[in-house]
């Protein structure tokens, strides 16, 4: 799961900014991902992974980077 | 697919429109002038079960799904001609009622939705600030945590309902070095001290719906007013968003139609040149201009309806339904002044009003400048 959220981020959210990053790159505070790319990814999320996102777990503590959000995922 | 009405829904309809056209349109243009709230009106509207409409049964609301909610919301704008009032509503039910319904614990929301759906604690959204406004997260009001409670220090403007506010969701940040990430929510109670609302100068349209700014110097809020965990600002405003952008203007889809069927009335009669004005070309044309985005107004509106019945956040649709909307309601509105010609001008006729009214449209709410912007940016996850 993890592999495939970074190829998202990658691939979907950050190529045309020539920017790509790894499982432990801060995603949200480092400015790679704002509101707009969050609601991309939650819709990756939902729709390829078939994992509901509560909205009330938007935050950072859940998706600071690929890691954090991959152990989030599984608890869900 | 079923476009029809349901004998309850008719009836519902038929019932509002009789209400507001009846007991709502007391000295709208007076009070236009005069930048007045019609705070009874707003009481009445409470007591009809407007504000409630979609809320929990339990919780002081009508237990309503989000389709007929909005019929209700169109038939109130179809007989409502105070454009600040049909504003003010749906600006409550959606951007406080909703988010308090989807993050509050069950405490918060029997603390504040009865008062909320009853119209005795009318809330306000407090999110802008002097120096945000499109760029929403970028907000400087602070909440640190002290113990038991925060400390709230800010200013919040252009805020629908401040002066008569009972309740305020307020967005400040309680991690500033976390940016749009620190921010977090909180209801707000009106006489809270260091809590000051104050009127808003005078605006162009809307003059009926309350505006003003908050102050919050030292106003210490306990945290079990939170609404859902610190840090989740960002995801409560979105939903809120979510909500407001689909459907802040279901009343005044209700006023497209009564503008429709007023300019064609005049137009019919209005002779010049020996004929009725509706046979020039350049007239018919903008009334079949005016009834094509009535329809396509309606057809987003309640698609967006349909949608959050199903349960879904629906970001995409809520931008197109928001940009459509807001630039029908100001095109629609000039072409039914340029069809009254001079009388459309004229204060007394009412419509020059529905031009200042609704020129705000494409700017409250993200402006239209934005909902492009959003849209462009969610085509990639459309077509995925």
């Amino acid at each position: 799961m993890q592999d495939q959220l970074i190829d998202f981020i990658n691939n979907e959210l950050l190529a045309e900014r020539g920017i790509s990053i790894g499982p432990d790159d801060e995603l949200l505070l480092s400015g790679h991902l704002d509101s707009m790319a969050i609601f991309q990814l939650v819709a990756f999320i939902e729709g390829d992974l078939g994992l509901a996102v509560p909205a009330q777990d938007i935050t950072v503590e859940n998706f600071r980077t690929a890691t954090v959000i991959s152990q989030y995922l599984a608890r869900l | 697919m079923n476009f029809g009405l349901s004998s309850e829904q008719q009836q519902l309809r038929a019932e509002i429109i009789a209400f507001a056209q009846s007991e709502l349109n007391n000295r709208v243009r007076d009070r236009d002038h005069a930048s007045e709230f019609d705070a009874d009106a707003w009481r009445r509207c409470a007591k009809q079960g407007l504000m409630g409409l979609r809320m929990p049964q339990a919780l002081g609301g009508g237990g309503k799904d989000t389709v007929t909610t909005v019929i209700a919301l169109e038939a109130l704008g179809y007989g409502c001609r105070d454009n600040g009032l049909t504003l003010a509503i749906p600006g409550q039910m959606w951007s406080i009622q909703e988010p308090l319904l989807a993050f509050g614990d069950s405490e918060q929301k029997k603390r504040f939705m009865p008062g909320l759906c009853d119209g005795s604690t009318p809330g306000a959204h407090a999110m802008t600030e002097p120096d945000n406004g499109s760029d929403a997260f970028a907000c400087a009001t602070t909440a640190r945590r002290e113990g038991d409670d925060y400390r709230l220090d800010g200013h919040k403007t252009m805020i629908g309902l401040a002066p008569v506010c009972g309740v305020a969701l307020v967005f400040a940040s309680t991690r500033p070095e976390h940016g749009q990430w620190g921010l977090s929510a909180f209801m707000v109670e009106a006489g809270t001290a260091g809590m000051h609302c104050q009127p808003a100068s005078e605006k162009m349209g809307l003059r009926t719906a309350p505006l003003g700014d908050i102050v919050f110097r030292d106003c210490l809020v306990p945290a079990a007013n939170r609404l859902g965990p610190e840090g989740a600002g960002q995801a409560i405003f979105n939903h809120s968003m979510d909500w407001e952008r689909s459907f802040i203007f279901a009343c005044h889809l209700g006023a497209m139609q009564a503008q429709l069927e007023a300019a064609t009335q005049y137009a019919s009669r209005r002779r010049q040149f020996g004929h009725a004005v509706a046979d020039f070309q350049s007239v018919s044309n903008r009334l079949a201009d005016m009834r094509l985005r009535l329809e396509t107004c309606r057809l987003l509106l309640y698609k967006a309806a349909w949608l959050k019945d199903q349960g879904q956040a629906i970001p995409m649709h809520a931008a197109l339904t928001k940009l459509h909307l807001g630039e029908s309601l100001l095109a629609s509105s000039l072409d039914a002044m340029r069809i009254h010609g001079g009388r459309g001008f004229m204060s007394e006729f009412e419509v020059e009003r529905s031009v200042r009214d609704n020129a705000g449209g494409v700017i409250y709410s993200g402006t239209s400048d934005i909902q492009r912007q959003l849209i462009a940016k969610l085509l990639p996850v459309e077509q995925r």
